[in-house]
């Protein structure tokens, strides 16, 4: 649990800590050396073998619990409620996910936005040509000092430097598999929420919209490759799922790759929306962003109590 | 108007395609969904269905807002925020004769079917029913936690997601979970080495 130890290729470990990583060790969330390190030691350590033993058993007994058997009538019953136009309970909304939201302003409100936005796009190509940067082999550092001035900005830094570290990572794909698999997810939904915030900021806060017309196709391109990127993971409980594939496994470490290749390029991502093109907004209260700096948002849960 | 696979009306604005993905959730999610109701409410396990049932109608409800990618946890972050709710108020109401009534006569809501001989029959129930004594113990936080992580085999992203909380948390909450589990289910544990 407590994973602030550092570690070499060459650490070994002691009873505590391989107590403290039992647990996500058994979920396959080390790191490669930490792995090895906790593997080491509980061949050699019979107790924390023992302890890791019943974790497994435990895991085990858990997934073997009997499932709720729903009642014969369960789905005609929702179809009746449905069709008795029923409202959805309130309990259930008073409290909507945040990220979800996110998506359903993404989907809702933005998406109509952008394609407005996509119209003039046409006319900016033919008036102004693409003059932007065509450079496309781009370094972490390079996009380290581009789009650092606001907030909006700040969103397609965010997202290009994941899109940046995936396609560097599907390299690993076939070696580490499971763990690189692990971290595109992880990317991929970074990338997409900073998209996410990024559509709802413009939607809601001033924009100079004209001048960052072109990046919009590359942005909307880029968060349906994460979205169908996204579905293969649900559709083929990724990562754990692709260790028992075998030859369909392969087939589908492809398919993600070509998708993560035809993610557009983050350099010129971040070119598209350059830090000038963002209206500084007057302190005018009615936005989010004012002095170059967004107000925290309220997030619930945020009071951690362990 | 017509009528979908499942009887239900669909509008001239509604997208077919999205009522028939909708179907498709039902049969998918309904049996998770009200699985993981019931280790979350315990002993209002016999609430499960409805609040399942509950979580699809909100689904449906708001079908056009929500995206498909998102369905699965946003159904589940319903769930659980109805299961809550429902605990919540029944921590909140005096027991009356109906309730007591109702403790006495329920059948267990969970079944099990399978075909192991006798002996082992009877131990799997003793550690199913232990086991599942020892989860409905567990803090609702570290139960949700875990719950998601080990019941319905979600990553750790996807639970921060669906609990709106960090990454580190979901590891802490299930490490503590998993330690309690371990220390309720110790005898069995023992008894499994021997």
């Amino acid at each position: 649990m407590n994973r602030s130890h550092s570690m070499n290729s060459k650490t070994t470990i002691n009873c505590k800590i391989a107590g403290d990583w039992t647990s996500e060790a058994l979920d396959e969330r080390l790191s490669a050396s930490e792995a090895k390190a906790f593997r080491e030691h509980i061949l050699a350590c019979r107790d924390c073998h023992r302890a890791f033993d019943s974790l497994k058993t435990l895991s085990g007994w858990t997934r073997k619990l009997p499932r709720q058997t729903l009642s014969q009538g369960f789905a005609k019953t929702l179809q009746q409620r449905i069709a008795s136009g029923e409202g959805s309970p309130v309990a259930a909304l008073m409290s909507p996910m945040p990220g979800i939201q996110k998506l359903t302003i993404f989907m809702s409100g933005a998406i109509t936005a952008a394609a407005i936005l996509l119209g003039f796009l046409l006319l900016y190509d033919v008036l102004q040509g693409d003059n932007e940067g065509t450079d496309t082999n781009p370094s972490s550092s390079s996009l380290g000092n581009l789009a650092h001035g606001n907030p909006y900005a700040a969103n397609i830094r965010t997202a290009a430097v994941e899109i940046e570290n995936m396609k560097r990572e599907i390299r690993n794909l076939d070696d580490e598999p499971e763990r690189t698999l692990r971290q595109i997810e992880v990317r991929g939904n970074n990338a997409a929420a900073a998209f996410q915030d990024f559509l709802a900021m413009i939607q809601r806060g001033p924009f100079k919209t004209h001048d960052a017309l072109s990046g919009m196709e590359d942005l909307l391109n880029a968060q349906s490759k994460l979205v169908n990127l996204k579905q293969l993971f649900e559709q083929h409980s990724l990562p754990n799922g692709i260790s028992s594939m075998g030859n369909n496994g392969k087939t589908l470490l492809r398919d993600i790759k070509i998708l993560i290749y035809e993610l557009p390029d983050p350099k010129e991502l971040v070119l598209r929306f350059p830090d000038n093109v963002f209206w500084r907004a007057e302190s005018n209260g009615s936005s989010s962003y004012s002095n170059g700096r967004l107000k925290p948002e309220r997030r619930q849960g945020s009071k951690e109590e362990d | 108007m017509g009528q979908n696979e499942l009887g239900m009306e669909i509008s001239s604005h509604e997208n077919p395609i999205l009522i028939a993905a909708y179907h498709r959730a039902v049969s998918e999610y309904s049996e998770q969904l009200a699985s993981f109701a019931a280790r979350m409410l315990c002993d209002e396990a016999d609430w499960a269905e409805d609040v399942a049932q509950d979580a699809l109608l909100a689904l449906y409800r708001h079908l056009h807002q929500v995206p498909e990618a998102a369905w699965r946890p946003w159904l589940f972050r319903v769930t659980r925020n109805l299961c809550l709710d429902r605990i919540r108020r029944k921590k909140h109401k005096p027991k009356n004769f109906r309730d007591l009534a109702d403790e006495e006569n329920r059948d267990p809501v969970l079944h099990d079917t399978h075909l192991a001989g006798p002996d082992v029959q009877v131990q799997e129930q003793e550690i199913n029913e232990d086991l599942s004594a020892a989860i409905e113990a567990l803090p609702d936080r570290f139960r949700e936690v875990f719950l998601l992580c080990e019941g319905e085999g979600m990553s750790y992203e996807q639970v921060a997601t669906i609990l709106d909380i960090p990454l580190k948390t979901v590891s802490t909450r299930l490490y503590r979970a998993r330690q309690r589990l371990l220390k309720a289910m110790d005898r069995h544990l023992q008894e499994m080495r021997t």
